[in-house]
């Protein structure tokens, strides 16, 4: 058994950051090098066993099981400490005696039994340091950790936990953007960049049945200015999977796309959105946009798959952002509108849906010498979406009937698009047809529109993608359009 | 009389057809995956179709009003590869890009937790009463419940879920 002290002297103890020198056991022997406590190996010899009934209780009180703690024993001395221990070395356990500081109205300790207590008062005293003491059990890394959860598990628990029990809601953000060159053969159109929308989308769990989500796009216009709009700000509230209630300004649940595809174009497979469902600010036949509640859910309904939606809003005008262009002849009316719709995913075949809508509203024009008109919007739509394919058609009709007994006027428009993927590559086909009736008093300026769009889409990154297509427009009102866009999408 | 842009349509339909579209299968030499769910979970079988929901994000309660969470390993774990293409029928890009448009129509109430081990799964699951994960079916132990899907455990006769033997 050797009684050591660092090299350096008794000052250098203080490098434990204890303000007191230590001395340490390893392997159950004291250990101290230095010249000063050589007189006390015969001593140390009989405090050894004299420390192991301290020992033994120390492990009994221990929250680690005695197989953790290693055992006390009474082994020869082995040259050096415990810091020279290489790792593959078995680990002992080190009992370390720390000495208060001299300071005066240092707290003490009591050390244990009487003999326990004289061995360390005069190895303190060795040290320069009062008698009192006290004895601390350090456990050599165990090499055996089996039974301790891991950091990793820790988090896996932990993170719910604090999602949970946070203070505050986590609000996740995700944002969207895209930069398009486009080629355009009409008179007047300028060919070049330009930047699409920037598109912020949160989302946040308030607690277990209350959430938001929140939609904000910057649009570049002419000139270098933006456009800012809160396109979706909705509280969520979700009891179970038969009642999802919401209030608040969401995308109108006409149709498939309109709710399916929102304003980030990275997840959209080609480039814009249908002609029919074109949004407000663009050449909007629908009103894409609803303030005021929603419930959707499931039907029981078994293997049909079944779901509703019901939804009452301000309608177009108003609170909606359909009072800006092109739709500056409505104005705010005290009739609210009414959408419901139902779809259908069989379970028998995977990624087929079909859905049917009905949307209402009255529709109050800005030339008060006109009268109002009832507004009817029907729907249907029939999709199959796999990993390779997809196959998207709507059909839509919009009837405008006069309150002042005018022949009511039917306008339609549909599209069906199809792509393949081949591993990163999707090429793409979509037609496009609207047809606004003349007599319409609001959309008349659209006329018949239709053609075709052909174009691939590649991503190149799991969150980017680069689209080349290329379009066919005939139009009534205006001359026929032939473009080719190219555009880079993303999200982040 | 179909108009032209709909025959259009409908013959890229059929060329889209060609080859056939990527099925979910399960392979015959396959390690069957478990699913697990909490052991306070009344749910003890699940149909195919009803896994599917879950994991879509199309369930979001299960039937004692606990919220679903879904537990996904990281991604190139074997067992994700299988659950992707056994219930989503995707592969990881498209999988990644379809969950985010739930999320973000709203379809979705959020995407899922990932965990990098097995050991992860089991205790995310044993901790959060509405969690469901996937585990291989040898790795299953006490904490946690494993569900019949269509009627059938892991490595029953029909039993549809596993990861090719590497």
């Amino acid at each position: 058994m050797h009684f050591r002290v660092p090299r350096g002297g008794p000052n250098r103890l203080d490098e434990y950051g204890t303000g007191g020198p230590r001395w340490s056991v390893a392997g159950g022997s004291l250990s101290c090098t230095s010249p000063l406590v050589q007189t006390m190996r015969l001593a140390a010899r009989i405090a050894t066993l004299a420390l192991l009934p301290t020992v033994a209780a120390a492990q009994a009180q221990s929250d680690y099981p005695a197989t953790q703690q290693g055992t006390a024993t009474s082994t020869a001395a082995t040259p050096g400490t415990a810091a020279e221990t290489p790792d593959d070395a078995p680990r002992g356990r080190l009992l370390v005696v720390d000495c208060p500081p001299s300071h005066p109205g240092a707290p003490g300790a009591a050390v244990g039994d009487s003999a326990t207590t004289a061995l360390v008062a005069a190895l303190c005293a060795r040290a320069g340091q009062p008698a009192a003491a006290s004895i601390r059990h350090v456990f050599a890394p165990l090499t055996d950790v089996s039974n301790t959860p891991k950091q990793e598990e820790h988090d896996e628990h932990g993170e719910a936990q604090a999602a949970e029990q946070s203070l505050g809601p986590q609000f996740r953000v995700h944002l969207f953007g895209d930069v398009k060159f486009s080629a355009i053969d009409s008179l007047g159109a300028r060919n070049g960049f330009s930047l699409g929308q920037f598109d912020l989308f949160g989302r946040s769990q308030l607690s277990d049945k209350l959430s938001v989500l929140t939609e904000a796009t910057l649009t570049a216009l002419p000139r270098n200015t933006y456009s800012a709009r809160l396109e979706r700000l909705l509280l969520t509230y979700s009891p179970n999977d038969y009642l999802i209630a919401s209030a608040g300004r969401y995308h109108s649940s006409i149709g498939y796309y309109n709710t399916a595809y929102h304003h980030g174009s990275w997840f959209q497979t080609a480039i814009g959105r249908p002609m029919v469902f074109a949004l407000d600010g663009d050449i909007g036949l629908l009103p894409a946009h609803t303030l005021g509640i929603s419930a959707t859910g499931d039907i029981p309904s078994g293997a049909l798959g079944l779901r509703y939606v019901a939804e009452g809003g301000s309608g177009r005008a108003g609170q909606s952002s359909a009072a800006t262009a092109p739709q500056p002849a409505l104005t705010d009316n005290n009739t609210p509108s009414f959408n419901i719709g139902v779809t259908m995913r069989p379970d028998r075949m995977d990624g087929l849906q079909l859905g049917a809508t009905l949307y209402r509203d009255r529709l109050t024009l800005a030339d008060t010498s006109k009268r109002a008109i009832n507004e009817l919007i029907g729907g249907a739509h029939a999709l199959y979406k796999t990993d390779a394919v997809e196959l998207l058609g709507e059909w839509l009709a919009i009837r405008h009937q006069s309150r002042g007994g005018a022949p009511a006027n039917v306008s339609r428009g549909w599209y069906a698009q199809a792509s393949r993927r081949f591993r990163a590559v999707r090429p793409y086909v979509r037609y496009d047809y609207v047809d606004v009736a003349p007599a319409n008093q609001i959309f008349a300026f659209l006329g018949r529109r239709s053609g075709p769009t052909g174009g691939v889409r590649f991503d190149f990154d799991a969150l980017a993608a680069f689209k080349l297509q290329a379009s066919h427009l005939d139009q009534t009102t205006r001359s026929t359009m032939n473009r080719v866009d190219a555009q880079i999408s993303f999200m982040f | 009389m179909i108009p032209p842009p709909l025959r259009w349509a409908l013959g890229m339909f059929a060329l889209s057809l060609l080859g056939g579209a990527p099925r979910a299968a399960y392979a015959q030499n396959s390690e069957p995956l478990a699913i697990v769910v909490n052991r306070n979970n009344p749910l003890s079988e699940i149909s195919l179709a009803d896994l599917r929901r879950v994991f879509r994000g199309q369930r979001s309660r299960w039937t004692n009003g606990r919220r679903v969470t879904l537990v996904m390993r990281d991604a190139g774990a074997p067992e994700r590869d299988a659950i992707i293409r056994g219930l989503y029928g995707l592969d990881e890009a498209q999988y990644r890009r379809t969950f985010l448009q739930a999320v973000f129509s709203g379809e979705a109430p959020e995407a899922p937790k990932t965990l990098v081990s097995t050991n992860g799964v089991l205790r995310f699951v044993y901790n959060v009463p509405g969690a469901i994960g996937y585990v291989r079916a040898r790795d299953v132990n006490a904490s946690v419940k494993m569900l019949r899907v269509d009627g059938r455990l892991p490595g029953e006769p029909g039993y549809r879920l596993g990861v090719t033997a590497q």
